[in-house]
């Protein structure tokens, strides 16, 4: 997977929203919703989030990663449950008619802005 | 202090992707995505398509590839309208089409007149299926010698595609694919996706893929 042009697509994101809700203010992390059939591996996304960030208005935030499992419904028998291996046929019935209730999350979340420490004490 | 954005990240591409949906409609045009590995046999199903199709629809292409214009090149003496999209130099190089690039060829491509748009994306099984482009329909192809296995290995390509089209079944009997194995392995992934067996080579079966096709024109023209 592409993690260079997802890390771009999350600092846009973070960006325009920075600028939007605090403009000028200092983050300390940006939190991300990543889901499992993306295929976009975290540690990469860390990697070039650690290389891009520097050169942004969110210079010195860190990336938190939320991973989301894939969860599927059966149709046919209404069992939810968590695919993990590669098959997504109902662990219940076996039915394969299963619709995705998560899995292809690629959000970002939230950010966390750095509060001024007031002196004194 | 919390700022919440609650945005995905695509959202920049899904808003061009649905610009790009919006020249499409007032062209008239339905669209196809086809995606695949590399080597699967795309440019030479839309040789046949073209074709398959003459007469009855009028088509165009748009070329994704990441270097050179072979593609377009192959296509450019059927008569139709091609443009060439290459990731490399103007897009970064990337291994996928977007909907921003897409977009970029649309510029000079004769949309009013055209019946179906067959984009052919850049040869990969992961990216391009993260990206929408503004398309009605996504195709992925696959082929016998790539092997029964690969829905299995590529679950989101088989999950977000609409039609699963087997090219090359003349290299059945030369090559180690189970076709039972490979549509069993396409139903433990998405059982809702519809399969297509043909050889683009040799014609077998393409007539059951252009009726396909006839009927994601009509089915759009209706609205």
């Amino acid at each position: 997977m592409h993690e260079l042009a997802i890390c771009r697509g999350i600092l846009d994101v973070a960006g325009a929203a920075l600028a939007k809700h605090a403009p000028g203010v200092a983050v300390s992390s940006v939190a991300v919703r990543i889901g499992r059939l993306t295929g976009i591996e975290p540690e990469c996304l860390r990697f070039y989030f650690g290389l891009l960030i520097p050169a942004t208005p969110l210079a010195g935030a860190v990336l938190r990663i939320e991973e989301v499992p894939i969860r599927g419904l059966c149709r046919a028998c209404s069992a939810e449950f968590v695919i993990e291996s590669s098959g997504f046929a109902c662990e219940a019935c076996g039915g394969g008619a299963v619709d995705l209730l998560s899995g292809q999350e690629l959000q970002v979340i939230s950010l966390e802005t750095v509060e001024e420490v007031r002196g004194g004490g | 202090m919390e700022v919440k954005v609650l945005r995905n990240v695509l959202d920049a591409n899904d808003l061009i992707a649905a610009q790009n949906r919006r020249d499409f409609d007032a062209g008239g045009c339905c669209v196809i995505n086809v995606m695949s590995a590399p080597g699967s046999g795309k440019t030479t199903l839309l040789e046949r398509t073209i074709a398959g199709v003459r007469g009855r629809l009028r088509a165009g292409v748009i070329e994704g590839d990441v270097r050179g214009t072979l593609d377009a090149d192959r296509l450019a003496p059927l008569g139709v309208p091609v443009a060439q999209i290459n990731t490399d130099p103007h897009f970064g190089g990337e291994c996928h089409l977007d909907a921003r690039m897409v977009r970029s060829a649309l510029a000079e491509f004769p949309l009013d007149g055209l019946d179906l748009v067959l984009i052919e994306n850049v040869g990969n099984l992961v990216c391009p299926a993260q990206f929408s482009v503004g398309e009605d329909r996504r195709v992925v192809v696959s082929s016998v010698a790539e092997g029964d296995d690969k829905p299995l290995k590529y679950p989101l390509m088989f999950r977000v595609s609409d039609l699963l089209v087997l090219n090359k079944i003349d290299l059945l009997g030369h090559v180690d694919f189970d076709p039972e194995r490979f549509r069993a392995n396409v139903a433990r992934v998405n059982a809702d996706l519809p399969v297509i067996e043909l050889s683009a080579r040799t014609g077998a079966g393409c007539a059951q893929w252009i009726d396909w096709l006839l009927a994601e024109v009509e089915r759009r023209r209706a609205g």
